[in-house]
Parts: structure tokens; C-alpha cells; sequence
């Protein structure tokens, strides 16, 4: 049984305040191409001939290339993560103060925000929450972080309670991704709502391209990180969402020193989880912007 | 990783897979967390225990414990306290249990059998479905009936 889920924090002040409604976990809800791995030599074919049958695109794309996707993944079979387990184990999440984001949707401070990963934002779970929840009358409840001052022990006291998703949509959607780009139609985005994407697969920053598909043109997002706000427009002749990709950003290497091969407040720690030589992580910090109003 | 600079929150979102431990997906099972860890970050996150959570430090605490412990320590901090943090992904594997405590086979497992039952039912109507994928379920019916019927 496999597990792949986000972390989400709101940092906070202990002296303030305590840790409660501060604590998500995201739980991914589709698997991906690139979910389980394996590097071709340890690839064993004849372990999935049996299921998939012919030789498939993903076998002959392996004599190309070192790493194998999970071969499975072409299987018409589902391609879902077990959400059953997490239902199981959500009362001992909840106990140890972290709440689940079933739905992709969240209240911080006010905002609502969206969190998807990665095939979870192509498979569109955020904005199809969004119209179900509409189409079904509006049954859905999603959490909401609210604090409260409590006089006696003069500190704030964090909680959770759950409200409806708001009609504005969201004002902040994150994306967590490996090789995801965002996608116009999953954007589910208020008025001058803005999206961040993160792609660890490319440090360069995204841009969009008008492109015709099927005698269509329509824009189209190229990764790897991504800022973009939207906004609609919706005359007698023209309805349509704009897009503004920010680009007012700057990249920044984590290694201390780019030489020393002792440096261990980043190198130590990464070591035998990640390559320590080929790739340096990167932080790309953008510049602040206005939260969109609603 | 990524930051947005914004008034009044600061968002940071590292990129998925960020957490999988050496072998790929951590292990509900594995406490080597343990063993790697230096005096200095032992004490650390013990300190962390006792001061946020109000509790001793637990010594059977996993990989995937110290992850997330190891990350509440490090918003619960003034300095973050305008941050939402999306730490990527973390990746972990469990074992399931095949059998309960009375030596029967588990419901999960059970329940296992009869989706695969289902999956059986299913692609033996859907014109899609291959007839290796069929044969493959039925033998995966046929392994799974072996293993439980005994024991219903």
C-alpha cells in the first residue's frame, strides 16, 4: 500500500498561538506516469507481459532511456491512489492536530485556497469539485482555519470548522509537479486569482504560447515554474479569460559554497536522497503581489 | 522550491517527490530515521516535543514522523508565522496484514478479493479489456479464492 501526500504548514508563533487549523495534509488522489519508477536495469519486462499484452509505447520508449515509468500506468485498469485507507486513518490525523484536504480546497486567513499535485491539476480535481459540488446543491464542506483570543491563558487558540466552497472561487491556487504544467482549464481561479506552479523536473520559468490545436487557437502553458493570475471577460461578443504570467522573479542556488564538498547545512542533509553534484536546488522567489480581492 | 513574496503571507512550495526516503517511499515500519540522526538534531527535535506538542519524545518515532515533526519545528518559529509552506510530496509504503489476530485472513484482503472478483465481472464484459488482462484476473481470482476460502 503506498501513500503520497503534501504537507502543508501555516507557520506560526508558539508564544501567539498554538498549532491547531494550521496543519494540512493533501492526500493525491491520481497516479501519475512517473509515480514508482524503476531504472531500467533493475526493470524485469516479463513481470507485466502478462497484464499488458503487446509491447507497449512505455517498453519501447526503454531502450531509449535509463529510468523505466510505472509500466502499469498503461493498464486500463484504475489509476487512482486508495482513498478508503485515508478515510481510515483521518481520525488519528486529525488527532495529531493535521487536517485533510479531501477536496483540494482550504480557508487561511480569509483565503481560499486550492492545493492539487501535480496529475491531480491535469485531472482537474479542484475546478470538477467546484461544478459537482454546484450541479449537487452545494453538499460539500471544506476546512476553514479560524482563531480565537482566549483570555485565560491570553494566547490565541487555532480551530478548524467547515464551510461551504465560496462562489468566488479560489484567490490562491498552489501546484506542487514533476514535469506538470498548469492547465486554462483546471484554472478555477477568482477574479485576478493567480496560481503558482512548481515544477521540479525544470528550473526555467514558464511562459505561455498561443497555439492551434484542432484548428483552434487557445493559449498553452510551458513549464517548469509558473506565476499566473487570471482574469475574465465577458461582453455581448467576447467572453474569455486573460492571463498575466509574472515575471518578475529571481532564482537563487542553496549550497553555501558552490566548491566546498564538506558543505553539510545542505549537501549532508540531501545526501542519498538526491544528487548532490548534478543538480543544485534551486528557490525561485517572486515579487510580492497583490492578493486577489473578493 | 519556490517562494511568492507577498503581503500579508509568504508562500513556499518545493516540487513533488521532495520526501521518498533512500529507498524511493518511506516505510510506516522503518525507524533507521533513528540511527541517522545526529546528537545535535536528537536533540532537537526532543526539545521540539516537549516544547510545541507537550509531550516526551517518542522513541518509536518512524521516518515518516521525524519528517513531519522534523517540518512543524521548523514553522513553528516567529519568523514564519506570515508563511504557508506546501512541502512538496512525501512518499510511503506500509505493509498490509494478511491475517488478523484470530489467524483469519483480513477484511482488507477480503475486500481485495471481491474488487477482484468485480474487476473479473467487469472485464469479462467490456470488449476493451484484453483477453491476457482477463486471464490474468481470473488467475488472480483463482490464487486469491485459494488463499481465503479456507479460512471464511
Amino acid at each position: 500500500m503506498f501513500y503520497n501526500f503534501a504537507p502543508v504548514y501555516r507557520g506560526y508563533d508558539p508564544e501567539e498561538t498554538d498549532y491547531y487549523g494550521k496543519r494540512f495534509l493533501v492526500p493525491k488522489r491520481y497516479l501519475s506516469q512517473i509515480d514508482f519508477l524503476t531504472p531500467v536495469r533493475l526493470f524485469n519486462a516479463s513481470t507485466i507481459k502478462e497484464v499488458l499484452g503487446e509491447e507497449t509505447e512505455q517498453q519501447k520508449a526503454l531502450q531509449q532511456t535509463t529510468m523505466a515509468h510505472n509500466p502499469f500506468f498503461e493498464a486500463p485498469t484504475r489509476k487512482f491512489y486508495d482513498q478508503d485507507v485515508w478515510m481510515e486513518y483521518k481520525d488519528e490525523i486529525t488527532g495529531l492536530g493535521y487536517t485533510m484536504l479531501e477536496y483540494d480546497w482550504m480557508i487561511l486567513d480569509d483565503i481560499t485556497f486550492t492545493i492539487e499535485i501535480c496529475v491531480d491539476h491535469f485531472a482537474q480535481t479542484a475546478i470538477n469539485t467546484y461544478m459537482a459540488d454546484n450541479v449537487l446543491g452545494k453538499p460539500t464542506k471544506i476546512p476553514k482555519s479560524v482563531e480565537t483570543y482566549d483570555h485565560h491563558a491570553k494566547k490565541y487558540t487555532g480551530s478548524v470548522e467547515y464551510v461551504r466552497i465560496p462562489d468566488h472561487m479560489a484567490q490562491l491556487s498552489l501546484v506542487s509537479s514533476a514535469g506538470m504544467t498548469i492547465e486554462p482549464k483546471a484554472l478555477v481561479l477568482a477574479e485576478q486569482g493567480t496560481i503558482l506552479l512548481q515544477d521540479g523536473e525544470s528550473d526555467r520559468y514558464g511562459s505561455m504560447e498561443w497555439i492551434s490545436e484542432c484548428d483552434w487557437f487557445s493559449w498553452h502553458f510551458k513549464g517548469g515554474s509558473q506565476h499566473v493570475t487570471r482574469s475574465a471577460k465577458l461582453t455581448n461578443t467576447d467572453i474569455s479569460f486573460m492571463y498575466h504570467v509574472g515575471k518578475d522573479w529571481e532564482q537563487f542556488g542553496i549550497w553555501d559554497e558552490l566548491e566546498d564538498l564538506a558543505d553539510v547545512t545542505w549537501k549532508g542533509h540531501i545526501n542519498g536522497t538526491f544528487t548532490t553534484t548534478r543538480y543544485e536546488p534551486k528557490i525561485t522567489m517572486y515579487a510580492p503581489k497583490e492578493i486577489a480581492k473578493v | 522550491m519556490n517562494l511568492l513574496t507577498s503581503h500579508p503571507s509568504t508562500h513556499s512550495i518545493p516540487s513533488r517527490f521532495f520526501f521518498r526516503g533512500q529507498d524511493g517511499a518511506y516505510s510506516f515500519s522503518d525507524t533507521r530515521a533513528k540511527s541517522k540522526m545526529s546528537q545535535r538534531e536528537r536533540e532537537h527535535v526532543k526539545k521540539y516535543w516537549k516544547k510545541v506538542d507537550g509531550e516526551d519524545y517518542d522513541p518509536d518515532c518512524g521516518e515518516v514522523c521525524h519528517v513531519l515533526k522534523g517540518l512543524e519545528a521548523l514553522v513553528a518559529n516567529k519568523k514564519y508565522k506570515d508563511w504557508l509552506f506546501l512541502f512538496g510530496t512525501v512518499i510511503v509504503s506500509e505493509s498490509l496484514p494478511q491475517e488478523d489476530q484470530f489467524g483469519k485472513t483480513s477484511d482488507r484482503l477480503t475486500i481485495m478479493w471481491l474488487e477482484t472478483t468485480m474487476h473479473c465481472f467487469v472485464s469479462s464484459h467490456s470488449r476493451h479489456r484484453s483477453q491476457t488482462i482477463r486471464l490474468f484476473v481470473f488467475r488472480l481470482c483463482v490464487l486469491q479464492l485459494r488463499s481465503c476460502l479456507p479460512r471464511i
